[in-house]
């Protein structure tokens, strides 16, 4: 009993209202098509209050950062690494562009590029670890692919740089 | 003294510990073990205590399982085991035996079945090395010789040949419990475990640790 309760076990949030263009709200109506929860509009087809919560997908929110400030890839970021040395605790920087960002949950993570003496160094960050005090954006990047890996046979400026988003308004 | 607990692998993710690294983890439902019986010197010649773990329909339970449950006023289980005990002074008094009788940090070796691989060849069965790739070769991933001529003109014991692989009990020693979620019945414990999600294990306190402290003392 105390089994099948625990793999039914929903997360019950309050339901974020849905705004349209006209002003008005709704609450945004559920309906279940051959067992995966799909809304009444198609942008967002996973709403987390229908969905069942697992123990894993549990534990992993728990542990999960709330305050994260979001980037893209493509964007130019200084990563605040906390680096412990001889008993202190210090921040070390690893500046670079944002070239992937892979993983759901806990387990996301991404990687920045940075050239460094004339030679390309790639780190992964994973995006949850206490390791990892900040990432702050230096300059948001335009890029039109989810993974930039083509940076990596650039050399000069061309393996830095990706073109600067310019607001469109 | 922890008697040990039955669970149900669930998956595995990774926890951050207080240093920050990442510790991946295998998660074990262990809510609800249930003592069936408690064994006795006189009456089974051991001493011992029975545990069920995971709700099974009665129907599905043949006769003499059925009698077995009936007699010791248990609920019908899926997954059976026992634990031995020194005396029957160690026996536990609770009738469903708590997630908590762990503790985080213990140590405990765990007894899984490992996924079955069905019929393998000795590359895979054994690590074998395997013969050469190119240079006219038409050998290469099979066994090779298996035996010399005519001393002792026949195939030794126990030569390693393909065949059926995997789905072994498998225990893995001396892991690391790391969380213990009483809440959602849950234990957490470093590193992996051999089998399948939905695959049932045994968890008992580390054998070798228990060897180590009895020895130190």
């Amino acid at each position: 009993m105390v089994l099948h309760l625990l793999r039914n076990r929903v997360e019950i949030l309050p339901p974020r209202l849905v705004k349209y263009a006209d002003g008005t709200q709704c609450e945004p109506q559920a309906t279940v098509i051959s067992g995966v929860s799909k809304l009444n509009f198609p942008q967002i087809t996973r709403f987390p209050a229908f969905r069942t919560m697992n123990v894993i997908e549990k534990i992993g929110k728990e542990q999960m950062k709330t305050d994260f400030a979001p980037f893209n890839v493509g964007d130019n970021v200084k990563v605040h690494v906390r680096v412990v040395e001889g008993g202190k605790e210090r921040v070390q920087l690893f500046a670079g562009i944002v070239i992937a960002k892979q993983g759901i949950g806990i387990s996301q993570a991404f990687t920045v590029r940075k050239i460094s003496y004339n030679e390309g160094v790639e780190r992964v960050f994973p995006i949850h670890s206490p390791k990892i005090a900040k990432v702050e954006v230096i300059k948001e990047g335009k890029v039109r692919r989810a993974k930039l890996n083509y940076l990596r046979t650039r050399i000069g400026k061309a393996a830095t740089t990706v073109k600067a988003k310019t607001s469109n308004k | 003294m922890s008697l040990g607990l039955l669970g149900k692998k669930i998956g595995m993710t990774h926890v951050y510990l207080e240093d920050g690294t990442a510790q991946p983890v295998t998660v074990i439902e262990v809510a609800g073990n249930t003592v069936m019986q408690k064994k006795t010197q006189e009456t089974d010649g051991y001493t011992a205590v029975q545990v069920g773990f995971d709700d099974q329909k009665e129907q599905r339970l043949n006769k003499p399982e059925l009698g077995h449950v009936k007699k010791h006023g248990a609920t019908a289980k899926k997954y059976v085991r026992e634990f031995r005990v020194d005396s029957e002074s160690e026996f536990p008094e609770e009738q469903i035996l708590p997630i908590t009788s762990f503790e985080k940090d213990q140590v405990v070796d765990v007894i899984s079945t490992s996924k079955g691989k069905g019929f393998q060849g000795v590359y895979k069965r054994y690590s074998f090395g395997g013969l050469r790739a190119t240079h006219g070769s038409m050998m290469h991933r099979r066994t090779g010789a298996i035996a010399a001529g005519s001393t002792p003109g026949r195939v030794w014991k126990n030569q390693k040949m393909p065949g059926r692989h995997g789905n072994y009990t498998c225990t893995e020693q001396n892991l690391k419990i790391v969380q213990v979620r009483e809440d959602d019945g849950v234990i957490l414990i470093s590193g992996s475990i051999a089998g399948s999600k939905g695959g049932y294990c045994v968890i008992r306190p580390s054998i070798k640790s228990a060897a180590r402290a009895k020895a130190g003392k």
